[in-house]
């Protein structure tokens, strides 16, 4: 009796506590910076849409046969005195089973349907809109990635500039192991595989920093691969684009033709900057680092200790990291940091 | 004269020289280490595989929680990059292979001829060889841990993340090799589980006269025979890119990374069914008993049991619906995928006739059973919803998979097999599995489930990625996280709970007789712990839930007519396969960098299985005699 | 002893020949292990062969397949393999008559036709490597190596299995092991068989290509 008191208080309390946390948590906490419920962008919302089908059908069944389940459970348990009392048996009933067969396809197809339409929809850019569309490709690294834009000449890292209310056809490839690109406010992933090319596309309504994350594992700092969407208004966009288009800015302050001195004695083998020299690939492009918010691929703000801290103890500030300066007989001093750290921060 | 030229010419098939013998005695012993070592009795191969089974899960369970550590805060430093992979890797790894599919192997074992009317599995020296080569497999993948860093490739290992080019440790390679050789002991157990189900049915138990366990053991080793090679050579293949230099996953030299995952799936989604279908068996042998009533639907049950272990094979690139295979590729997996809700509602339902109108007693293994059902269709509906592929390129590697599985997984796997513990609990020690300790485990165990992996959902659709091992504090995940790890600590104690209860029980719990829940199926019919050779009279089956029926009609269990029973040897020889098994795998690992001691290392090993064969072969599988009504024999 | 009193000399303990376990459908055990395990093994050749089949064509370095392969040569050698296939037949059908000697004969037959086959892919084997076909040429080498040597690795057990059994005919006891041949001769045909798919597979799919 006893446990019986238990069995049905414990039951009333999840229930309840589910019903509050799903009720405490709906609105509120699933509108994080990368949340897939709350989202900026046709395609995205697509998807969700298709979601809350299945949420619908989800609870739907949860009711009713979480509902019977619970039903029976009281209504049937065991009565004190009555333990042994052998029930009438039932074996089974045709008509029972094709009904619930039945219902359950027709669950499905309540699924199924606004699934497939969505399907296409995601899967391209929609055929009128081709002729809008920015062509950009997204290149994943470990663990950083890089961005280029075929049609303008641009080749950024780790920010991705786009200008609001217009398809981005985007092709993901792999430089070295598999990778997923995903901002998940504007679309869902596609995975980065090395030897083939996937295509998506997505679409900013509005304008804003949405978080991405690389989601295929791929190594030590695949926590830290992350990157920045920056989504502009047209006439932004554009001048981003004019900005890019040029060399990197030529240093000026003393520190600063320093720091490119010591940047030409190593960094170049992995980093390019245009107009400088520098022509390495191994690495992000920093033609135009100074213009970007952050660092490492988007695990830290870029500020001066922060840099000073990249160039010094890469290890340390990302696990794993390739950015390697044994591997090109580098020993920067500390004065030779601060230069570098004021040169780069000078590439506007 | 004819015949005395025929015996001239025709040489005679028994040699006149002695019998060839055997390659060494036989073991001997009956009590202590040795008899467990060389036992071929399968309850007792059964119980090595539960204890062996729940020391691996608590190995995973303390992988996890040091991941839920790591994972409780923001930007935490407690384990970082490399070590958390290998953390996430091995759980995965070990809760999969080396925790719930040894469990299930040991209800094989140990309820499968019981509920036959068998005296043994069909054949119990190979039995024994696929429990230690598990072991050899399980010790092996683990030494890797010891031996420069365990496996870090995820429990998927696809390449190139695997390949030696990104992974030049010999992480991966103790993962394929162990992999393999687990692989090696599961298909030597389906075909033993496979013939047995089919050739050593006590007389008049028909297919449909078949306690639903053993249907679903039936099917869950098909799957294993069929989906266990294609992951085999795909593992071999990655062998030999990492050793030799193939090039199957190696994109500079033409290969597809994206073949190994085709692969991976193909074995991997019926893995899926291969852990469930097993559970589900054991809450169909709970419900009606604890209801008191037939399972509403038998011949249902089975058949979407089999349906699904079908469809199992057609649905595979669910996992794969972002690796860009084309949207109509990707419409057609995500359909069958959600097919599967159609074979399995129809079991959830038909549990649901069970119970109702019957007259149920709430005691653990019931409870489980029910935890089952409720969990197990939350696992599934999250299920159905990555099954909508337009949706699922949002939840693919988040947070909302990594609940649904453990849904799955842990709500319904472990909540069956933990049922099915405390249901056959008494058969095996002859003791009930106490309910004072047993019934707060449960809720606690139920609680602490849904506290860790209920919010998983939430941070998942917050867009938290699977196996990363630190995140932001701006990313609005880190509150769910505490609330996460902290439950996980409280769900480690009920399963401390459970096995202080184990403990307990056997040393102190209520005796339990033959049939302490008013069983259905014959190993009921029988003393607990049975005896060696499990039926003193090979029953007669007339009914579907047998006992149940002889019961009911006032049938008493046949007397021994005093006929001795023959039972099978001990042997060595199953262990010392194993312990080639492992030398040779061990060999295998280092073939990269010492190719000369390493194959040195391998052959010796390899000599070692192939004398163990041959010492097998000779033995024969020898005989003794035991007399039901006295106390004789091995160990009786 | 005439061979009638063999058959009565075995007493209780003596275990080789009496105890046919009790068998729900009438065939021996060992019989149904064996087909459950050539359908998994059919899984195994099926995920090396649609491999080789995907791969086919996608090689990126030579040697390709059309310029090393040596079709007559390996027609020769599947034509030795297939006959040793009938040779176990007849193994098969002699220790069902207890003919001991002819089934003697036979295993030794099949065991060294095996052995011709075996000899045949070392030498294919040698002459690719000497031809730059190794197995990190290229796909088709890794493949190609993977498979048929998997191929051949069933050979050499099915070859050392047959061994045994010969050798074993001399001085143990033959007694109730026409089932155990049976069930080699099972394994053995399978062998064969999935060499013809593989031949296929290789070689005139190959052949049919250059002729094309
Ligand atoms: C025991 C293990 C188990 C089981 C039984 C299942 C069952 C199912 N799984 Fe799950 N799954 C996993 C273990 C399991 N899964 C694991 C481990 C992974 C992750 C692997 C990794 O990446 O590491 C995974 C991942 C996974 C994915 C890939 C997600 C991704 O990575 O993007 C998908 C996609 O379709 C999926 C779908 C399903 C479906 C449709 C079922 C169905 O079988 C569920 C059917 C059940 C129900 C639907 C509930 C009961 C039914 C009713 C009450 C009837 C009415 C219902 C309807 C009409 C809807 N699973
Ligand atoms: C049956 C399989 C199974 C089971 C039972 C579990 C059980 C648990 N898993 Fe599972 N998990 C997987 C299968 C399973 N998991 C798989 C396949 C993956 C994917 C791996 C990959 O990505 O490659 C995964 C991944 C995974 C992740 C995601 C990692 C990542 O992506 O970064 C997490 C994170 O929280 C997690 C947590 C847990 C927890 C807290 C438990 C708990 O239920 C564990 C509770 C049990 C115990 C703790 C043991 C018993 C404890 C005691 C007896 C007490 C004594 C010890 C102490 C108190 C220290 N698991
Ligand atoms: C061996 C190749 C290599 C060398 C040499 C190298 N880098 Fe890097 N660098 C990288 C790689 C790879 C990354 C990306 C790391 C990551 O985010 O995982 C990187 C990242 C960076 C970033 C951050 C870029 C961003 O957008 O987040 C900066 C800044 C940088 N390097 C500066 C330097 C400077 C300054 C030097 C010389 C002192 C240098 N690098 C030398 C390979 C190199
Ligand atoms: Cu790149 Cu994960
Ligand atoms: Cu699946």
């Amino acid at each position: 009796m006893n446990a019986m008191r238990m069995i049905q208080v414990a039951f009333i309390t999840v229930f309840l506590v589910g019903l509050y946390l799903v009720s405490l948590v709906w609105p509120g906490a699933m509108n994080g910076p990368m949340s897939i419920m709350e989202v900026n962008g046709p395609v995205a919302q697509e998807q969700a849409t298709v979601f809350w089908y299945t949420v619908a059908v989800s609870s739907f069944l949860l009711v009713t046969v979480g509902g019977v389940f619970l039903y029976a459970i009281f209504r049937f348990r065991a009565k004190p005195g009555q333990d042994f009392k052998v029930p009438e048996q039932t074996h089974g009933s045709a008509a029972v089973e094709i009904g619930l067969i039945v219902a359950s396809c027709v669950l499905l197809l309540v699924i199924a349907v606004p699934n497939a339409r969505a399907l296409f929809y995601v899967s391209e850019v929609p055929a009128e809109r081709k002729q809008e569309a920015i062509k950009v490709v997204a290149i994943g690294h470990q663990w950083w990635w890089e961005f280029q834009y075929p049609d303008l000449g641009i080749t950024t890292a780790n920010e991705l500039h786009i200008p609001i209310g217009k398809p981005i056809d985007i092709e993901v490839r792999s430089a070295d192991v598999l990778h997923a690109f995903w901002v998940p406010r504007l679309a869902g992933k596609i995975d980065a595989i090395p030897g083939q090319i996937n295509r998506m596309w997505m679409e900013a309504t509005d304008p804003g920093k949405y978080q991405g994350q690389c989601t295929e594992y791929c190594g030590d700092s695949h926590a830290n691969m992350r990157f920045l969407v920056m989504a502009q208004k047209a006439e932004d966009f554009d001048g981003w684009v004019r900005n890019e288009k040029k060399d990197g800015v030529k240093p000026k302050t003393i520190e600063e033709v320093n720091g490119h001195r010591v940047f030409m004695s190593g960094c170049n083998a992995c980093h390019t900057v245009k107009g400088s020299g520098a022509m390495g690939t191994k690495g992000p492009d920093l033609s135009h680092f100074g213009s970007r918010t952050t660092l490492g691929s988007g695990i830290y703000v870029s500020n001066k200790d922060n840099l000073t801290n990249w160039i010094k103890f890469p290890k340390q500030m990302k696990p794993g990291n390739l950015m390697n300066l044994e591997s090109v007989n580098m020993v920067v001093g500390d004065k030779d940091v601060k230069d570098l750290v004021a040169y780069l921060e000078s590439l506007k | 004269m004819a015949t005395h030229t025929d015996v001239v010419s025709t040489p005679k098939l028994a040699p006149d020289l002695a019998e060839p013998g055997m390659l060494g005695p036989r073991p001997t012993a009956t009590h202590g280490v040795w008899s467990w070592l060389t036992t071929i009795d399968h309850k007792r191969i059964g119980i090595m595989y539960a204890v062996a089974a729940l020391f691996f899960i608590v190995l995973g369970g303390i992988e996890a929680l040091l991941m839920r550590v790591q994972l409780a805060v923001p930007n935490n430093n407690f384990i970082v990059g490399d070590l958390f992979n290998q953390m996430f890797t091995m759980h995965g790894t070990t809760m999969i292979f080396l925790g719930v599919m040894p469990l299930t192997s040991a209800f094989f074992n140990y309820v499968v001829p019981l509920q036959i009317g068998a005296r043994d599995v069909a054949f119990p020296r190979l039995n024994a060889f696929s429990l230690w080569v598990f072991i050899a497999g399980a010790v092996f993948i683990n030494m890797s841990w010891f031996l420069g860093g365990a496996p870090n490739g995820a429990w998927v290992g696809y390449p190139p993340i695997t390949s030696v080019q990104f992974n030049v440790g010999h992480n991966s390679d103790f993962w394929a090799i162990g992999l393999i050789t687990l692989g090696v002991a599961s298909v030597a157990a389906s075909l033993n589980f496979f013939t047995t189900i089919v050739n050593m049915r006590a007389p008049g138990m028909t297919l449909m006269r078949m306690p639903v366990f053993v249907w679903m053991t039936i099917i869950t080793n098909v799957l294993i025979l069929l989906a266990f090679p294609p992951i085999t050579i795909a593992l071999l293949q990655l062998i030999m890119d990492r050793t030799f230099g193939a090039a199957f996953f190696d994109y500079n030299k033409g290969g597809m990374p994206i073949m190994w995952q085709h692969w991976f799936w193909v074995f991997g989604h019926p893995e899926v069914y291969i852990l469930i279908l097993p559970p589900m068996g054991i809450v169909s042998e709970i419900l009606p008993t604890f209801s008191r009533k037939p399972l509403f639907g038998y011949p249902l049950i089975v058949f979407s049991g089999a349906f699904i272990g079908f469809m199992g094979f057609a649905v595979w690139s669910h996992h794969m619906f972002t690796t860009g295979m084309g949207v109509v590729a990707v419409l057609a997996f995500s359909v069958t995928t959600s097919i599967i809700a159609v074979p399995t509602g129809v079991k959830i339902f038909n549990w649901l006739g069970t119970i109702w109108g019957g007259n149920l007693r709430m005691e653990t293994p019931m409870l489980y059973a029910l935890s089952f059902i409720a969990m197990f269709s939350i696992g599934g509906f999250s299920g159905i919803m990555h099954s909508a592929a337009a949706t699922d390129f949002q939840q693919h590697d988040t947070y909302f998979i990594v609940a649904h599985f453990h849904y799955v997984l842990i709500g319904g796997a472990i909540s069956g097999l933990l049922g099915g513990i405390c249901y056959w609990y008494p058969k095996v020690t002859g003791r009930i599995l106490g309910e004072k300790l047993g019934v707060p485990a449960f809720w606690l165990f139920f609680f602490g489930f849904n506290a860790t992996f209920f919010p998983m959902h939430i941070v998942g659709l917050n867009g938290m990625p699977r196996r990363i091992y630190t995140y932001d504090s701006a990313m609005g995940f880190d509150k769910w996280n505490l609330f996460i790890s902290a439950s996980a600590f409280v769900l480690a104690f009920s399963f401390l709970l459970f096995f202080i209860n184990m403990y307990w029980s056997y040393k102190h719990g209520e005796i339990a007789g033959n049939d302490p829940w008013d069983g259905r199926t014959l190993e009921w019919s029988i003393p607990s712990p049975p005896p060696v050779y499990n039926f003193a009279v090979t029953p007669t089956v007339t009914h579907l839930d047998d006992f149940w029926h002889k019961k009911q009609t006032g049938q008493a269990a046949p007397e021994s007519d005093g006929q001795l029973i023959h039972m099978p040897l001990p042997s060595y020889y199953p262990l010392i396969s194993g312990v080639g098994m492992f030398i040779m795998s061990m060999g295998m690992v280092y073939l990269r960098d010492h190719l000369v001691v390493a194959t040195v290392a391998s052959v010796i090993g390899f000599l070692v299985l192939l004398f163990s064969i041959y010492g097998w072969a000779m033995e024969g599988p020898g005989a003794e005699y035991l007399d039901p009504n006295k106390k004789t024999g091995a160990y009786n | 002893m005439s061979s009638a009193a063999v058959h009565s000399t075995h007493h209780g303990h003596d275990d080789h020949h009496h105890h046919e376990e009790y068998s729900y459908t009438g065939t021996p055990n060992k019989k149904i292990m064996m087909w459950a395990f050539l359908a998994s093994d059919c899984m195994f050749f099926g995920t090396l062969i649609s491999t080789y089949i995907i791969y086919h064509g996608k090689s990126l370095a030579a040697p390709y397949p059309v310029e090393v392969l040596d079709i007559p040569v390996t027609t020769a050698s599947s034509f030795v393999l297939l006959m040793s296939s009938l040779l176990m037949a007849l193994t098969v059908a002699a220790i069902n008559r207890d003919d001991l000697k002819k089934f003697r004969l036979w295993i030794f037959l099949t065991c060294v036709f095996g052995l011709i086959f075996l000899g045949f892919q070392s030498f294919e084997f040698t002459e690719f490597y000497h031809q730059g076909l190794r197995i990190q040429t290229n796909l088709f080498g890794s493949t190609f190596f993977t498979m048929t040597g998997t191929h051949g690795l069933h050979v050499a057990l099915g070859v050392l299995w047959l061994a045994s059994w010969w050798i074993y005919s001399f001085f143990g006891d033959m007694r109730g092991k026409a089932i155990d041949i049976e069930v080699t001769g099972l394994y053995w045909h399978f062998v064969d068989i999935v060499w013809i798919v593989i031949f296929t597979v290789i070689y005139l799919v190959e052949f049919v290509g250059v002729g094309a």
